[in-house]
């Protein structure tokens, strides 16, 4: 899902990235009106485990390779706007170190990756659990993903939109292969949400931001 | 007669004659995980930035490249799920390619990835500790 330069036109490149600096802008001004020094480390260690996580591919089926985001889950623990600001941040880094994505393409990396699975599912699991608050785990696993599922589908269409690939030929593998990828991630969340429930629920506490 | 003759004149002409050459270079597509981009669409552009060879990588990830002239040439490889590249090639010498070795292996790009997310934070605390120290 890591899109590099030169594979979307300009018109994508051009929305995607006044909407995820837009968002970035607001994020910034969220996280700032209540950041206290505690919680930059916090901030730290996350975006150190996003980096990380993200930097470890494993490969799935039709001969793709894929990794886990982590963004959901971050977003649980912090809160979207912290979430959409370190995924952003660390999708920065990967692009320079790592070479996983683009500098341009990073708008529509950030939308892909940082706004669906960071603040679009954030709301959207928490409008999930008002009505079905039985069913914790089964929703966090659930909106996992889709955050995987979602951001793969908004990839296809990136690059369909700029005649890259077409939007029917890929769909299939690529959700397909995500899927695989969402399933982990779902499990890997639970696990996660989990073991800080157990060892230290005070972090699950956290003022989300 | 005339057409047997006429027959095989045609047959010569469409026939197909081929060489083996030797010394080409090749490069190898593969995903961090060490798998191969198997069957990836690439194109090859030469400096004049026209497609000069396109194709599938094949099984493992590989493609000839044989360029003819110096200059900037450029792979591009699309697996068509948004994992790719674009990589520019510096020929100085057609007869004799040097590729310059790729990077630094994955654990030490991490590291000091993780090494700059360490040091920000620790730059954003002591400034954030020192603003609540003030109030």
């Amino acid at each position: 899902m890591h899109i590099p330069d030169g594979f979307l036109d300009f018109k994508v490149v051009s929305g995607t990235n006044l909407f995820s600096f837009l968002t970035l802008i607001y994020s910034i001004k969220r996280i700032l009106k209540k950041l206290k020094p505690e919680r930059v480390p916090l901030l730290g260690i996350s975006s150190a485990f996003i980096f990380l996580i993200e930097a470890i591919s494993f490969p799935v089926p039709y001969g793709t390779s894929v990794h886990l985001s982590g963004i959901f889950l971050i977003s649980l623990i912090l809160g979207p706007f912290s979430s959409f600001f370190l995924s952003f941040f660390v999708l920065f880094l990967s692009s320079i170190i790592l070479g996983h994505g683009g500098i341009l393409t990073i708008g529509a990396n950030s939308f892909n990756i940082s706004f669906i699975g960071g603040i679009f599912c954030f709301y959207f699991y928490k409008f999930l659990e008002k009505i079905l608050p039985k069913i914790k785990y089964l929703l966090i696993f659930f909106v996992s993903f889709l955050s995987v599922l979602l951001g793969s589908i908004f990839c296809t269409l990136f690059l369909s939109i700029s005649g890259k690939i077409l939007f029917s030929k890929a769909i299939l593998p690529m959700t397909i292969s995500h899927a695989v990828a969402g399933i982990i991630e779902g499990i890997f969340t639970i696990l996660i949400i989990k073991f800080f429930e157990r060892v230290k629920p005070e972090i699950l506490k956290i003022e989300k931001i | 007669m005339h057409i047997d003759i006429l027959l095989s004149l045609i047959i010569i002409s469409h026939g197909v004659n081929f060489e083996f050459f030797e010394n080409a270079k090749g490069i190898k597509f593969f995903y961090e995980d060490g798998n191969p981009l198997s069957f990836a669409e690439y194109k090859i552009y030469s400096p004049d930035n026209k497609i000069f060879s396109q194709g599938e990588l094949d099984k493992l990830g590989r493609v000839l490249f044989l360029p003819n002239e110096p200059g900037k040439w450029k792979i591009e490889v699309d697996d068509g799920m948004g994992h790719g590249i674009i990589k520019e090639i510096e020929i100085k010498d057609v007869k004799n390619i040097v590729f310059s070795k790729s990077s630094y292996p994955l654990y030490l790009k991490i590291l000091t990835g993780l090494g700059i997310i360490f040091g920000l934070t620790g730059i954003i605390f002591y400034i954030i500790g020192r603003k609540y120290a003030h109030t």
